[in-house]
């Protein structure tokens, strides 16, 4: 069944330009006509683009994994103690190295259960192969305001590990105990427990106890001698080394014919390896000890600000119900609702039953359809704070919850225009029956949810959610990270859902936040009760500003 | 609340159990013909949901999977129509002939396959496995993958072909090995 079959290798080249999307016309047909004529040829085609298809597939799950234990390890670092595993006996402050494999995986599949997120094991395939680990010869120990160019690391890491850093500082911990403080832009090679190799960007590295650990450079390398030394490599290879502590000695590449001579360098010295030799420099405050981050200082403080309707009371502005009340929602997702009246005959405020009624209208922000009638509502972030990178939750409790038909959905959103956005929420989708729910949240760019980036909450035990259920949704922001959460209040169990991260709202200064409610593809409207809307912004004041 | 048509129960479990044993095989037949991932997931998507609509027309007697494989081709169609740029992709005739090679591949072949690449990709050299994870970890990532090393995006096709091969080579010899029976190992 497996055989390969007899195949020419221009053959070969045909099925590989055609996935890159790289035939023009002409071969085009060259392979078409090929397929055509050889059910043999088609038996190796499917195979082959089967491992194209599976390759994407094998990838996301790596990554899948490899977050998730990423996670698990800053869970484990954050509240040990918290969570009790009876697989895996009460931790202590785990070192890195401390963590063996089976011990993490009773511990993960513990914490992500009691985090509602076991749905992530149960549909997930966790491809057990790309967790098994070689051993270890260095941890991030500490990150903050991290972004990674490539592949984001997992806490401990092997030979060979290329760290792409885009910005922020990441603190590696080497085995013979050397810290580097990896400010981004900056790309990093581990070699061993005892040496790297820094392309370009800066570093510092705090060595105790030891000597002979080495930071190579495209030009030279310096070999540390017990001591605090900073590194930076510029685009061309140039190397600048400043020594804060104790002595490095500094050596540039060999030229071939003999190896050059190390040069020392002291405390408050610098020198250049360029062009295979190394000169002291006089210090010049721009390239000094300053240019270098040494530790990684508490983040500012964090103030959060919150708006809250209850519907219990009229209130002065504000969106307007059917009768011209005032609801307190402020704004609508721009793009959205700009076909309905100025007094909303879908909206209707019952102060003395505290809630505000919504009803359904047949509109889709996938595909943007009919969007105009479309009700998403809510507040605009920038009245309370927001100006563009600080973490965000908005809230909505809606209890006894109405059947809607196919595709029908609601819930929370958070964007920047009806065509970029994310939202999350509840939607009744196959295999639901009808009136039933899975939790959703997907991202939507230029009007369209990209359907990798679309997740369910099915098939785990939580899965189905019926009619009639009281619910509170969350849809909550950290460190650009989105995170859907429905909690059941008759039982008080949450579930929470990720997703991909969706770029498209990165950097944006001008955001949404609100609910909506839609019978999308239905003609068949329902009214959702909204108890409770509430939205924080956690703004940050400067350190030191605040309670000094 | 109760609104669950009588009906539905036993034609959604049939219909469920057609699914799960074909979707495997049908979401690499859409994914051959249109290559992006994000697309194949998108028009599998959207392939399912007709198909549940449909369901009640599906003679029992005829295959699934090239039921499926019929509704799937017509909404690949009109998306690359919608795209204006369907002569890049394959004419309907040869989707098609495609169905009929897709549907040979079962289930265990397809999974064994998959863990086979598994190891596979274990076995690759560091860098090799590295540029794997990151082209195939986004759709347009080559560009950006090549201009990170410093290379041309062709370079990094080259490569890219070089160690599909590798794979694929790999996974044949894998399977081979498996196939034998237990005494010749």
């Amino acid at each position: 069944m497996n055989q390969p079959e007899p195949v020419s290798e221009a053959f070969k080249d045909l099925i590989d330009d055609y996935l890159h999307g790289l035939l023009e016309e002409a071969r085009l047909q060259e392979l078409e006509d090929r397929l055509r004529g050889d059910a043999a040829a088609r038996r190796y085609f499917v195979r082959y683009t089967r491992l194209h298809t599976d390759l994407h597939l094998e990838v996301r799950a790596r990554q899948a994994g490899a977050r998730a234990l990423d996670k698990i390890e800053q869970l484990l670092r954050a509240s040990v103690g918290e969570w009790e595993c009876e697989s895996a006996n009460a931790p202590a402050l785990p070192r890195p190295h401390a963590l063996t494999l089976p011990r993490l995986l009773a511990t993960a599949a513990c914490l992500l259960l009691a985090l509602g997120a076991g749905w992530w094991l149960m549909n997930g395939r966790p491809a057990p192969q790309s967790l098994a680990r070689e051993s270890a010869i260095a941890w991030l120990v500490n990150a903050q305001n991290c972004q990674w160019a490539a592949e984001e690391p997992t806490g401990d890491m092997q030979a060979g590990k290329r760290l792409q850093l885009a910005r922020g500082l990441a603190e590696i911990r080497f085995q013979c105990g050397a810290r580097v403080m990896l400010e981004g832009p900056a790309s990093l090679e581990l070699l061993s427990g005892k040496s790297a190799r820094l392309r370009h960007g800066k570093l510092t590295a705090r060595v105790a106890g030891v000597t002979g650990f080495e930071i190579l450079s495209p030009q030279g390398k310096i070999i540390d001698l017990g001591t605090e030394f900073g590194v930076a490599v510029a685009s061309d290879g140039a190397t600048d080394v400043y020594v804060f502590e104790g002595k490095v000695e500094a050596q540039p590449n060999s030229d071939g014919v003999a190896a050059a001579s190390p040069v020392s360098v002291t405390e408050n010295q610098a020198a250049r390896i360029a062009a295979g030799r190394v000169t002291l420099r006089p210090i010049d405050p721009a390239a000094g000890a300053d240019q270098f981050v040494r530790a990684i200082v508490p983040t500012p403080v964090i103030v959060p600000r919150t708006f809250r309707l209850t519907f219990d009371r009229l209130l002065e502005g504000g969106i307007r119900d059917a009768s011209g009340a005032a609801t307190g929602l402020t704004h609508r997702l721009p793009g959205t609702g700009h076909r309905l009246p100025e007094q909303d005959p879908n909206l209707r405020l019952d102060p003395s039953k505290g809630h505000l009624e919504l009803t359904t209208t047949n509109s889709d922000l996938n595909t943007q359809y009919r969007l105009g009638h479309g009700e998403y509502l809510g507040v605009r972030l920038a009245d309370l704070g927001f100006t563009g990178e600080e973490d965000f939750a908005v809230t909505v409790t809606l209890p006894n919850i109405p059947a809607l038909e196919l595709v029908g959905q609601f819930g929370l959103y958070a964007g920047t225009r009806s065509d970029q956005n994310i939202r999350g929420g509840l939607i009744n989708y196959w295999p639901a029956e009808q009136g039933q729910y899975l939790q959703f949240l997907v991202n939507n760019n230029q009007g369209r949810d990209t359907r990798f980036d679309w997740v369910y909450n099915r098939g785990s035990r939580f899965g189905l959610i019926s009619p009639g259920t009281d619910l509170r949704l969350t849809l909550k922001r950290t460190a650009r990270k989105y995170t859907l959460t429905v909690e059941f209040l008759t039982d008080g169990i949450a579930t929470s859902l990720t997703v991909r991260h969706p770029e498209n709202l990165d950097g944006e200064r001008d955001l949404f936040v609100g609910l909506f409610g839609a019978n999308t593809q239905s003609q068949v409207r329902k009214t959702l009760r909204i108890k409770e809307f509430a939205v924080t912004v956690w703004t940050v004041a400067p350190p030191g500003s605040v309670g000094e | 609340m109760a609104m669950v048509r009588e009906d539905a129960q036993p034609s959604k479990t049939e219909f469920a159990e057609l699914l799960r044993r074909n979707q495997t095989r049908l979401f690499g037949y859409i994914h051959a013909l249109v290559r992006d991932l994000n697309d194949a997931d998108d028009l599998f998507q959207q392939t399912t949901l007709i198909l549940w609509k449909k369901f009640g027309e599906f003679d029992r007697q005829r295959s699934f999977f090239a039921w499926a494989c019929g509704i799937a081709r017509l909404e690949v169609a009109n998306f690359l129509r919608g795209r204006g740029r369907q002569r890049l992709y394959f004419s309907d005739d040869l989707s098609l002939l495609l169905v009929e090679a897709q549907a040979e591949l079962s289930n265990d072949e397809l999974e064994d396959r998959r863990d086979a690449l598994a190891r596979c990709v274990e076995k690759l050299r560091p860098q090799d496995r590295e540029l794997v994870i990151e082209c195939y970890a986004e759709a347009a990532s080559i560009p950006a993958a090549a201009d990170r090393r410093g290379r041309s995006p062709q370079s990094v096709h080259n490569s890219l072909r070089r160690i599909r091969r590798a794979l694929f080579d790999c996974i044949a010899r894998t399977l081979a090995q498996e196939s034998r029976p237990e005494w010749i190992r």
